[in-house]
This record gives C-alpha cells, sequence and structure tokens, in this order.
C-alpha cells in the first residue's frame, strides 16, 4: 500500500534512484536552504525552484525571492543549471 | 471541552469563560503594549531556511535540562494566580505538564502550596522566587520548596516594581481582592467562571490565596491580611547570598543584556531565562528573539540559556531554539489550556504545540535540535528598521 501522505522518509538518494531511471531533464522543486541547490548538482539534477510552495506549507519559511541572491551568487551552480525562482503573482 | 486547534482559537475560548478582569491581567501587557506586539513582530520577523530530503533518521524533540530529561523542549512558566482560571488550576498545569513529558515551573504566587504541586507532578518540579523583604520568610519557602523535591529555583530578576498596568486598575483586578459594582458584574456575567471556579472553592471551604504565603498574610484574596512586601532592592548582592544557600540549580529569569548574562554567569548560576515577562513589564523592552544570539555568544557555553515571551506556535520554539536557546517557557498558552478545560485542557495546548513544533522539525528538515542552528534562519528581518517599518502599519 503506497503511502501517499507522509513524504519525511524522502532523502538525496532517492532523487539518485530517481536520476538514474529518468533520461529527461530533471528539475528538484522546493529548494530555499543554500546548501541544496549544490547537493542538487551534484546528484546529478539539471534544475532547481526555489520556492516555499506559495507559502502553504510552513509559515515562517524564507520565499524563494529572498532565497535567490545568495544562491545565485554559487556561480558553479549558475553554470550548469537554470533556475526558476516560483513568487506569488502580484494581484 | 469545545474544541480548539491553535492559540488563537484557545485564547478566544479563554476570554469567553474568564472574567474580563482575570483574562486581561493574563493576556495584556504594559502601558501602551507596544512590547506586547513587539514581541510577536521580532519573532515574525525571522524566517526559515528548510532544509530537503533529509532522509528517514526518528525524530526526537527529547532534551535534558539540569540533568532530567524531558519530551519536549518547553517548561509551563510560573504564572500568577493559575488557580483562578479553573478550581485547582495550578494541579491541573502541573497534571498536565507530567502527561506531556514537560518541566513545569511552580510559582510563588499561586492559589496551590508549592507541596500540592509537587504531590500532583510525576517528576520535581521547578520553583520561581520572589524574593521578600523578610528574609526569614524567604528562607523558609525554599526549605519547602527544597522538602517538596525542587532542585531547579528560578529567581524572577525584572520586576523590581509593580509594572505600569493601567487595565488592572480599570477592572478593579487587585490584591485584596474588592468587590466592586463593576467586577461583580463582570464575574455574573462569567457564569461558567462563577460556578465553576469561585463557588466551589467556597463549597469546599477553601477561599482562594496565596498558599506559599506564610501564615497571616493574604492567604485570603478577599481579606485584607498584612501587607508581606518585596524587597524592591534587589541586586546581585541577594544573588550572591542565594547562591550560598540555594544548593540546587539557580536560574535567573528576565535577562535581556549581554553584561548581566556574563554577570549571572561569574556568580555562579546555573542558568538564565532571556525574557522580557510576556510584554508585562517594561513596554519599551527589546524581544527576546533579537539579543538571544548574543547571549547564547556569551554565556551558552557555562549555563543554559533558556528563552519565553510570546511564545504561540511550534515554528516560534522552532526559531528560539535554532539561535540557541536548550528550551522556552510557556506562559499564556497553558494557562488559557487550564482555563477553559483544566488538566485536558491544558494538555491539548502543550500537545498542540509539541505537533506544530514536530511539522516544523520536519519541514525544516531537522531530526533533532543537533540540526538546528543559526544557518535554518534568516533573521535580516530583526534589524531595527525592518520590525519597526512594519508595526508602524498595524
Amino acid at each position: 500500500m503506497r503511502d501517499v501522505d507522509r513524504r519525511d522518509q524522502l532523502a538525496w538518494k532517492h532523487v539518485e534512484l530517481i536520476r538514474r531511471r529518468w533520461k529527461g531533464k530533471l528539475v528538484v522543486k522546493g529548494l530555499m536552504s543554500p546548501e541544496d541547490p549544490r547537493i542538487a548538482r551534484e546528484s546529478g539534477v539539471d534544475g532547481v525552484i526555489l520556492s516555499n510552495h506559495g507559502g502553504r506549507q510552513l509559515d515562517y519559511a524564507v520565499s524563494g525571492l529572498r532565497a535567490l541572491p545568495e544562491i545565485a551568487a554559487t556561480a558553479e551552480v549558475c553554470r550548469r543549471c537554470w533556475m526558476v525562482a516560483s513568487a506569488a503573482a502580484p494581484t | 471541552m469545545t474544541v480548539f486547534l491553535n492559540y488563537s482559537e484557545l485564547r478566544r475560548l479563554a476570554q469567553r469563560r474568564l472574567p474580563r478582569g482575570i483574562f486581561e491581567y493574563i493576556d495584556r501587557g504594559a502601558e501602551d503594549e507596544i512590547g506586547l506586539r513587539h514581541n510577536r513582530l521580532a519573532l515574525d520577523a525571522v524566517r526559515i531556511r528548510p532544509r530537503v530530503l533529509t532522509g528517514d533518521r526518528p525524530h526526537s524533540q527529547a532534551i535534558s535540562l539540569f540533568g532530567e530529561t524531558y519530551d519536549a523542549p518547553m517548561i509551563v512558566a510560573p504564572t500568577a494566580f493559575a488557580g483562578l482560571v479553573w478550581y485547582r488550576g495550578e494541579i491541573a498545569l502541573a497534571r498536565a505538564a507530567s502527561a506531556e513529558g514537560i518541566a513545569l515551573c511552580a510559582a510563588t504566587d499561586a492559589i496551590s502550596s508549592v507541596e500540592e504541586v509537587a504531590a500532583a507532578s510525576r517528576g520535581p518540579i521547578w520553583f520561581q522566587l520572589y524574593l521578600w523583604k523578610d528574609r526569614e520568610f524567604t528562607q523558609s519557602l525554599l526549605q519547602r520548596a527544597w522538602e517538596s523535591g525542587v532542585r531547579t529555583l528560578l529567581v524572577t530578576c525584572d520586576t523590581a516594581v509593580g509594572p505600569n498596568r493601567e487595565y488592572n486598575v480599570h477592572n478593579g483586578f487587585d490584591m485584596p481582592f474588592r468587590f466592586s459594582a463593576r467586577n461583580l458584574c463582570d464575574a455574573a456575567l462569567h457564569p461558567r467562571w462563577l460556578l465553576g471556579v469561585l463557588a466551589k472553592y467556597m463549597a469546599t471551604g477553601r477561599v482562594p490565596g496565596f498558599a506559599n504565603y506564610p501564615a497571616g498574610f493574604h492567604r485570603n484574596i478577599f481579606a485584607a491580611g498584612k501587607e508581606l512586601p518585596y524587597d524592591r532592592d534587589l541586586s546581585w548582592e541577594h544573588i550572591r547570598r542565594l547562591r550560598e544557600t540555594w544548593k540546587g540549580n539557580l536560574v535567573l529569569k528576565g535577562i535581556l543584556r549581554v553584561d548581566d548574562a556574563l554577570q549571572a554567569a561569574k556568580m555562579g548560576v546555573d542558568g538564565i531565562v532571556v525574557s522580557n515577562h510576556g510584554g508585562r513589564n517594561l513596554d519599551s523592552a527589546v524581544a527576546p528573539i533579537e539579543v538571544l544570539a548574543n547571549i547564547v555568544d556569551a554565556v551558552g557555553e557555562q549555563i543554559t540559556v533558556i528563552a519565553d515571551s510570546g511564545v504561540r506556535r511550534g515554528g516560534d520554539v522552532l526559531k528560539l531554539l535554532a539561535i540557541g536557546a536548550r528550551a522556552v517557557m510557556l506562559g499564556r498558552m497553558p494557562l488559557y489550556g487550564t482555563a477553559v478545560g483544566g488538566m485536558s485542557g491544558a494538555s491539548q495546548a502543550i500537545r498542540i504545540l509539541r505537533r506544530e513544533l514536530d511539522i516544523a522539525m520536519k519541514l525544516s528538515g531537522c531530526r533533532d535540535f543537533h540540526q538546528m542552528d543559526r544557518s535554518l534562519l534568516d533573521t535580516s528581518g530583526l534589524l531595527a528598521g525592518r520590525v519597526a517599518a512594519a508595526s508602524a502599519f498595524e
């Protein structure tokens, strides 16, 4: 029986597993911590989406836009990956 | 008991149930209550930078404080008159804290005595002291605390004089309690409290009073009794003397400056609580979260640093721990839980905070407190300008 609710067992090793099986472009969505895009690149990921899930998950998480400068400054990550920062659309 | 899902809902339930005088005594701050708002703005200004995909190791909220292990990094704070929000409210709180595996600090100004609260608790309780001018009375109270198994003493240092809380004057909430048309009306409009709390005390012949006070002093909140003055000239000399006589853990509550924290460490205390008394004392005081990092950096290796003031969500606990506090004290939340449902209400309040902390830890990629450090946080919002600017729009 697949556990569709609890995903707290997920680790980078699962991303590597998916990377081995998926031949197309692989993008990891929901990163905000500065070290995570580097780990993503090392796992062979093609892109990252800086996102706090539209403010719907952790109420006091930083916004993708605030996380962007520090992460973009890591030049190595920039060269290898394309980044999309998702932010709430202004109304 | 009506269901509540968070602090806000719980607070509204407590507000409906408690007479206004008692509710406002607990809920509000001092003077213009800017400090009360500032505590929340400062906490909310700190954001989290969650780590993802941190794998499947077991989660734990357990901590050890002064040699005792607890299930979560929270302590029920010493709030006065908990016995006025529920019949034997301090007992209910002690039972709730034991049931939820967290520490509890009993108050000097409690309706139930330190002996009764200790008996209701599974493990040893902590005790908070307001130093009286009469040293003999203070010593005998400390003796009673010791004999009840108390080994951790919290000395309140931030209440050198009675704070300026104007609503207490308007509500006629003072000691000794004097009936007036206003507060009689207040009590009459809150029948669940009148029947559930006050009437119960009267029926059992237990007029509420300060059970920790010596005989003849405020043992009955309605009687004038003799005045037992606090020592308003508290100084480091008092702490030095206390350090010599108290053989257990000594914690100073109400530290907001690095130099005071260093002095406390120099005096040989075992811990401090970085606190502005829930925004209830000095309206212009800094928020603990603003000064916590510097204090932890100065003394965190030598003594145990605890924090409080304004904690309402598990995320607040996460932030304070990530900055470096070992644990967090909870004043209003468990007290409102007690007001609404006695032991079950208080337990439910604590459980809610623990669940929120659990979710926050999991969404931030923290398995336990070792993974909580400042790299988890974005504290740029704490810069004076930003918090001030935010409050301008309130």
